[in-house]
């Protein structure tokens, strides 16, 4: 078979059917885009008339099969061709090229509007992978979990599959920014992800897609180097992988994590396209063994009892909780730092990317606060079976020599064994102005991208943004109305319209201060907020609706049975609606008056009281605006002819090129004024174009 | 944008008078106008205008490049003679060189345009244009200045470094910084930026007060000369004047320059029974104007003098309590006794006493000479807010424990500084989060 040795690829392929590889060897390296369709088809038309040939054969030689074994040999037989036949046709609905947090959540999303989609990865095993710190949630970050649970989406599902420590943050503080902390299993994690996908239709290929399939500014696939997939839509959700690069100190490894590899080809094809594209960077520390670590000379933080649970959704079975541990670097650790600083890739000059503010290497801290003489490290257990610590504190692309040493003179750390170093990774990301609400680019139809790739961190930003990507791909195929979320009703909201208005100049990270609703967006009531708008739209199953409703019934019944009962307090005696809107309240004692135990609820209704006056004028804020903000912007309306908007507003607004009047108002630097002007032109723009209709028609 | 072009004194005779004109590009033209070329900017040079070959005047100009001028465009100025040929023959060279005439604002508008000026000091200009008293400049020129900026954005700023403890101790309570301690400084500081605020805005005073106009209306019997008194008091001719009674039929309003306040002079037709059907609704509209009146000048002449009683009735009976009785035609007859001035529109007779008097009416409202500020009501409504929002988080952190209620003295810190939004631009959560990772040390 000499021929096959026309592939580069021979070793990867030549596990599948040699025709096949035959053609896709052919197709990658010389043909155009539509012979290799017509080859495809050539292929498919041949494997079926190969099977049928075989059962002709078969049924002329044998006869119609009479024993029920043979019957059943045939029908599975046929159900094996069927499975074939839909493998081979490479044609899918969607595919989302990457398996990361965003991947998963998008390929979940279009599987459970009943679409096919396919995830390309470079390593399946690598699905669900969590390649920071090992933990999900935090202040706003947990909004985000609970928000995607209560469309239906699966991270807080896996993260109670894996979590081993839960922590409430802001706890004595209210509700609206309390957020529910989990550190988790890392390999634990990934596998619950795998044994989700599992579960479903996603099609999973290990594969490195090297281009895109365009024509029109339409995206109908991608290429991978074993074979291409036709899709209606793509997903790129590729990470740091993007020309990433990492820096250990003066030495640099091209990659995209920890020894895997970077994509280069897609990045080049990407920026074939014209997108803005900007470059960031991101570090991480060094992972330790536990067994070497002197823990009984930190402090110890427990996890929170009894053992909240991430998932809005059903009971968790939680794995054996532990513990996690705090240290501190003191000025021995300064001192070597300091002396070596020099050495660090971020500080000689070879690191261009912008690296998140609230994520610095421990070199920037000591940089930036030489006050400081202590910094605190959290060692983060990587897990209930692996010996493994993630050092959350001390992230750094010192090189490794100077990581080994200043390392050890961390108390508790004096003798410890480190696995891997530290890490800054540097990669390409794609300025997310360039794409609609829908994560959609503007240019380029049916191209969706989601998470890293426009420029944030964190998995929960990631995997929020691929359901939104895959949500409304999935939209777009079946023709539906797009799903839109909005400030008022979600942080994923919140996230999306800032992406696609302001940009990013540093990996964008959720935080609570970021929502103005925030009184509104509580962790708890994300199903309140959510589930409802995506059952409508499809995305949320019958059984998570009927569990929804009947925990609202619920409360319903409470609100209904206690907020007039007279409740004492001191000498006077209140209504309970009344006397919960003093903050000062001991609600405990409350809810001993009321003989209940229905924390839950009881809570609820007490933060809706804390909370009324607020929420009230917020809504009637979001009203108000809602009216005047929903005005779509003509795109053929001219900033540059509107007088009385300054210069530097019309440059704004036509980088930003903002789809309706209220994506304009959110914009920096773009005043009320500048908004009522726009409104005028807009209200003038419509007259004439009317005006101009009209004669039309008449004539 | 083209080059535009406006008279920027008075029309009218005048020493001098002065054209400015501004437009990218527009002193490429001078050279086609002078006799010979300039070549300073911001330089005064004495030039002989000549247009088609022909000498127009001897003017003075002046020229500004880009951007340093007040539009932040190419300028030039030309001091003429202020006579009305010269000034249509200016006009007219212009219009010549393509340039057109400005419409109203339109300087000022490019200055805004091109960032010169913010759109505060632009609206202020043009009050400043239109100002009546020097204590009104003075409180226009506070906002233009961008004194008025200045104080607000140290204010702002203010809020800001609260909101930067408490957005602080909220998102980044895990953080090695002890976000907690440094908040029992905000109360105080709270109180403190209360304190400032009103102070602050008890400076104000509110255009709409005082631009609304002192109204006087003048009536009388049908030619009695009320027109006349009319456009003495305003120093040119405005009514229609003629003998024949009840020439006046609409009102004519005009602005009134007296020790320097503003009114509206309303002159009337007559009060008096017609079947004429215009000039009757014309007297019903009169009898609303006197309802609405600070004050009311009676005017009657010595044949009309039996009419005052009535008239005086009248003007009582709409509820007017400042009334001058004025004898017009005194140059013609004087009767002996007469409860009022006499006056002649003809020879200007006793005028300057009238004026007085009615100046008089003015001055029970002056600008305080503490309110530096002259600003819009809507700013006031802005500040109410943004006042009410503060004293908001002081009760709840007077009466709570902080991390209780952090959450909503955020919230009305920020809407207390959105408020001011408009004056002093947004900061966007993006900004505030700038603050403190620049001010704390976050980060894990």
């Amino acid at each position: 078979m000499s021929w096959v040795t026309f592939s580069p690829h021979f070793v990867l392929v030549s596990s599948y059917h040699p025709v096949e590889s035959l053609f896709i060897n052919f197709s990658i390296s010389f043909y155009p885009q539509k012979i290799k369709i017509f080859l495809r088809v050539v292929y498919i038309a041949y494997t079926q008339v190969y099977f049928a040939i075989k059962f002709l054969v078969a049924l002329v030689f044998r006869g119609l099969p009479t024993e029920k074994t043979s019957l059943i040999t045939i029908t599975i037989n046929i159900y094996i061709f069927i499975l074939l036949y839909k493998q081979m046709i490479f044609e899918f609905d969607a595919v989302v090229v990457g398996g990361g947090h965003a991947g998963y959540e998008a390929a979940h999303a279009l599987h459970r509007k009943g679409l096919r989609a396919a995830m390309i990865t470079l390593d399946k095993s690598k699905v669900g992978q969590m390649s920071c710190n090992p933990a999900i949630g935090g202040l706003g970050k947990t909004h985000l979990v609970r928000e995607i649970d209560a469309c239906g989406g699966i991270i807080a599902e896996a993260t109670d599959l894996s979590g081993i420590q839960y922590r409430t943050l802001n706890s004595r503080k209210g509700a609206s920014v309390q957020s529910l902390r989990t550190q988790c299993d890392r390999q634990k994690f990934a596998e619950s992800i795998q044994k989700i996908l599992q579960r479903t239709s996603i099609e999973i290929f290990e594969d490195e897609v090297v281009d895109l399939l365009i024509e029109n500014q339409t995206v109908f696939g991608v290429e991978g180097i074993k074979r291409s997939y036709s899709a209606k839509t793509v997903i790129l959700t590729t990470g740091t992988f993007l020309n990433g690069i990492m820096f250990y100190g003066d030495k640099q490894v091209e990659g995209g994590r920890h020894t895997e590899e970077a994509s280069k080809k897609l990045a080049k094809r990407l920026s074939s396209f014209k997108l803005p594209m900007g470059r960031l960077k991101t570090g991480t520390p060094a992972r330790i063994k536990t067994s070497t670590i002197d823990l009984s000379t930190m402090e110890e933080q427990p996890g929170e009892t009894p053992t909240p649970q991430m998932s809005l959704r059903e009971k968790a079975k939680h794995l054996p909780q532990i513990s996690c541990f705090i240290t501190r670097t003191n000025t021995k650790t300064h001192k070597i730092i300091a002396k070596n600083i020099q050495k660090s890739a971020m500080f000689s000059g070879k690191i261009k990317g912008i690296g998140p503010r609230y994520c610095p290497s421990i070199e920037d801290k000591v940089a930036k606060f030489p006050n400081k003489d202590s910094h605190q490290i959290f060692i983060e257990p990587e897990g209930l079976t692996v010996d493994l610590a993630y050092p959350n504190g001390i992230s750094s692309s010192l090189p490794t020599k100077v990581q080994d040493e200043f390392i050890r003179t961390i108390k508790g750390l004096e003798n410890c064994e480190i696995t891997n170093y530290g890490y800054a990774v540097e990669y390409d990301f794609v300025d997310p102005r360039a794409l609609r609400k829908t994560l959609e680019l503007k240019n380029i139809n049916n191209l969706f991208l989601a998470g890293q790739i426009n420029g944030t961190t964190g998995y929960e930003e990631a995997a929020a943004q691929g359901m939104v990507a895959g949500i409304n791909a999935a939209q777009k195929i079946l023709n539906e109305e797009k799903v839109f979320f909005e400030r008022s009703n979600s942080y994923i909201g919140v996230l999306v319209d800032d992406l696609t208005n302001h940009g990013v100049t540093e990996p964008y990270r959720m935080f609570t201060s970021r929502a103005e609703h925030r009184l509104m967006l509580s962790q708890d009531n994300a199903e309140q907020r959510l589930t409802k708008i995506l059952y409508e739209k499809g995305f949320v199953d019958n059984k998570h609706l009927e569990s929804f409703k009947s925990k609202e019934l619920a409360y319903e019944i409470f609100v209904q049975e206690n907020h007039k009962r007279k409740v004492k307090i001191g000498n006077q005696t209140k209504q309970l609606q009344e006397a919960l809107k003093n903050p000062q309240i001991n609600k405990q004692d409350l809810l001993t008056q009321l003989g209940s135990t229905d924390q839950t609820n009881f809570e609820r209704f007490a933060n809706q009281k804390k909370y009324e006056g607020y929420i009230k004028r917020q809504q009637a804020q979001i009203e108000k605006d809602k009216k005047n903000h929903k005005k779509p912007i003509p795109n053929s309306l001219k900033y540059e002819k509107i007088i009385g908007l300054s210069n530097e507003a019309t440059e704004k607004l036509n980088q930003a090129k903002p789809e309706t009047l209220g994506d304009a108002a959110r914009l920096e630097g773009i005043t009320p004024a500048t908004i009522s002007t726009i409104s005028l032109e807009i209200l003038k723009y419509e007259k004439t174009n009317y005006r101009k209709a009209k004669i039309k028609n008449e004539s | 944008m083209g080059t535009i072009f406006a008279l920027a004194t008075p029309v009218g005779q005048s020493p001098i008078c002065v054209f400015r004109v501004t437009g990218q590009g527009c002193l490429t033209s001078l050279h086609e106008i002078l006799d010979s070329d300039v070549d300073k900017a911001r330089v005064f040079y004495k030039r002989s205008l000549v247009w088609q070959g022909s000498f127009v005047d001897t003017v003075g100009l002046v020229f500004f490049e880009s951007p340093s001028s007040f539009t932040g465009e190419d300028s030039f100025e030309v001091y003429a003679h202020g006579s009305l040929p010269i000034m249509s023959k200016i006009v007219s060279v212009f219009e010549g060189c393509g340039f057109t005439e400005a419409g109203p604002g339109e300087f000022s508008l490019r200055a805004f345009k091109n960032n010169k000026i913010s759109l505060v000091e632009a609206e202020s200009i043009n009050d400043l244009i239109r100002s009546g008293s020097s204590n009104e400049a003075a409180a226009i020129s506070g906002v233009f200045s961008g004194r008025f900026e200045s104080q607000i954005n140290s204010l702002s700023e203010r809020i800001d470094s609260l909101r930067v403890l408490v957005e602080g101790a909220i998102d980044f309570s895990d953080e090695d910084e002890d976000f907690e301690s440094h908040l029992s400084a905000v109360l105080p500081e709270l109180s403190l930026l209360l304190d400032d605020l009103v102070a602050f805005f008890g400076g104000f005073a509110f255009r709409e007060e005082v631009f609304s106009r002192k109204k006087v209306v003048i009536v009388g019997p049908p030619n009695v000369g009320k027109s006349s008194i009319f456009n003495r008091l305003l120093g040119f001719e405005r009514s229609i004047v003629s003998g024949v009674p009840g020439t006046t039929r609409d009102f004519i309003t005009s602005g009134f320059l007296s020790g320097g306040f503003s009114f509206d002079l309303i002159d009337t037709a007559g009060l008096r029974i017609t079947k004429d059907d215009i000039e009757s609704s014309g007297i019903s509209f009169a009898k609303k104007e006197l309802k609405e009146a600070d004050g009311v000048v009676i005017v009657v002449d010595h044949k009309t003098l039996g009419e005052l009683d009535n008239l005086r009735e009248t003007v009582v009976s709409c509820g007017v309590e400042n009334i001058h009785v004025v004898l017009n035609k005194s140059d013609l007859e004087k009767p002996k006794s007469f409860p009022g001035h006499y006056v002649s529109a003809l020879t200007g007779e006793n005028f300057s006493k009238l004026r007085n008097a009615l100046a008089d009416l003015a001055s029970d409202q002056p600008l305080d000479k503490n309110q530096s500020f002259l600003v819009r009501k809507r700013c006031s409504f802005l500040f109410e807010s943004c006042v009410e929002h503060l004293k908001n988080a002081i009760g709840k952190l007077e009466n709570d424990e902080f991390s209780e209620v952090v959450d909503i003295v955020a919230e009305d810190l920020r809407l207390c500084r959105s408020s001011l939004d408009e004056v002093v631009g947004k900061k966007l959560p993006d900004d505030v989060l700038g603050d403190i990772f620049s001010t704390f040390c976050i980060g894990k």
